[in-house]
């Protein structure tokens, strides 16, 4: 079978195409869609910044309730306590070694691991 | 005249000389291309009155760009698929997020036929729509493209965004499956 050998394919579309429905024609709806002002289209930074905007306005809400509710809800603390103090995009700290070697570059620095933290009284 | 008129593509339009020509062209591109776009999209969303919308919107997203589309007439049927695509991707992906459910609406009319097409037709639409169910989306759209449609391999390339050779394999492997499937009903009927 050649890519050009199509006739029996195309004859059973046209045979369906004889009897498809026809859609109602509605050329008025047409121009009133093409008339409505289009959606624009907003930069990704746009959203970024909403969700920051959002997230902080979040974080800050429940901070707030926080300091005035007693009640601590399931899964809260997970927002705080992440057992590592980390930092992203740190420069390297410059290290030298005796002798020179070479050290492969670190993407988090954590400062501090509070899970070896005494527990408080 | 304020910018709010000029903020309309039809108002800005109208303004225009000629304009009056270009939209009666448009109109004939309408009423005369409109049957094929539905039942593309009818074969690509599988829902008479979600093709009926996806169809009114293409064109109307093809109006607004008319004067490009009717400068290049022979582009304009592929330029049209290709809005079509788009249209029915935006729709499967709303579909999917929202699970809307569209209501049956008075959309389509059948057309007179023969008894006897009619029932050829029934038949095949019948084998179609089993082949169409075993392909993927694009493998689905390039078939109807260039079966359906008679869209050369060029122009499906081009508004699908493929190579040249990989539309032709695809379409290759489409048309196995058709053949199969149409095996497999000739081998049922007996």
């Amino acid at each position: 079978m050649t890519f050009a050998d199509d006739a029996l394919d195309r004859e059973i579309f046209a045979l369906r195409a004889a009897v498809a429905p026809r859609p109602r024609l509605d050329w008025d709806d047409v121009i009133a869609r093409a008339s409505r002002p289009r959606r624009r289209e907003r930069a990704p930074w746009v959203y970024a910044a909403a969700c920051a905007a959002a997230s902080f306005v979040g974080l800050a809400s429940l901070h707030d309730s926080k300091a005035t509710s007693a009640a601590v809800l399931p899964g809260e603390s997970m927002s705080y306590f992440d057992g590592l103090s980390c930092r992203e995009g740190v420069a390297d700290p410059a290290v030298t070694t005796e002798p020179p070697m070479c050290v492969a570059p670190m993407k988090l620095v954590c400062e501090r691991d509070v899970t070896s933290d005494p527990p408080a009284p | 005249m304020s910018p709010q008129v000029f903020a309309s593509p039809l108002a800005l339009a109208a303004v225009r000389e000629g304009d009056d020509e270009e939209r009666s062209a448009f109109t004939f591109l309408y009423e005369h291309h409109a049957p094929r776009i539905h039942r593309f999209l009818r074969d690509l969303l599988g829902d008479g009155a979600l093709a009926w919308d996806a169809t009114q919107e293409t064109f109307a997203r093809a109006f607004r760009l008319h004067r490009e589309i009717l400068a290049d007439r022979a582009r304009a049927v592929p330029w049209l698929f290709g809005i079509a695509r788009n249209v029915s991707l935006e729709m499967r992906k709303a579909r999917a997020r929202c699970d809307r459910v569209m209501t049956a609406r008075d959309v389509e009319h059948a057309v007179d036929a023969s008894p006897e097409s009619e029932l050829l037709g029934r038949e095949a639409a019948r084998v179609i729509a089993r082949a169409l169910a075993k392909l993927s989306e694009d493998r689905r759209a390039m078939l109807l493209l260039r079966l359906d449609h008679d869209l050369s391999y060029e122009d499906i390339a081009t508004l699908m965004g493929f190579s040249l050779a990989k539309v032709k394999v695809e379409i290759h492997r489409a048309r196995e499956v058709l053949r199969e499937t149409l095996e497999e009903y000739r081998r049922g009927a007996r």
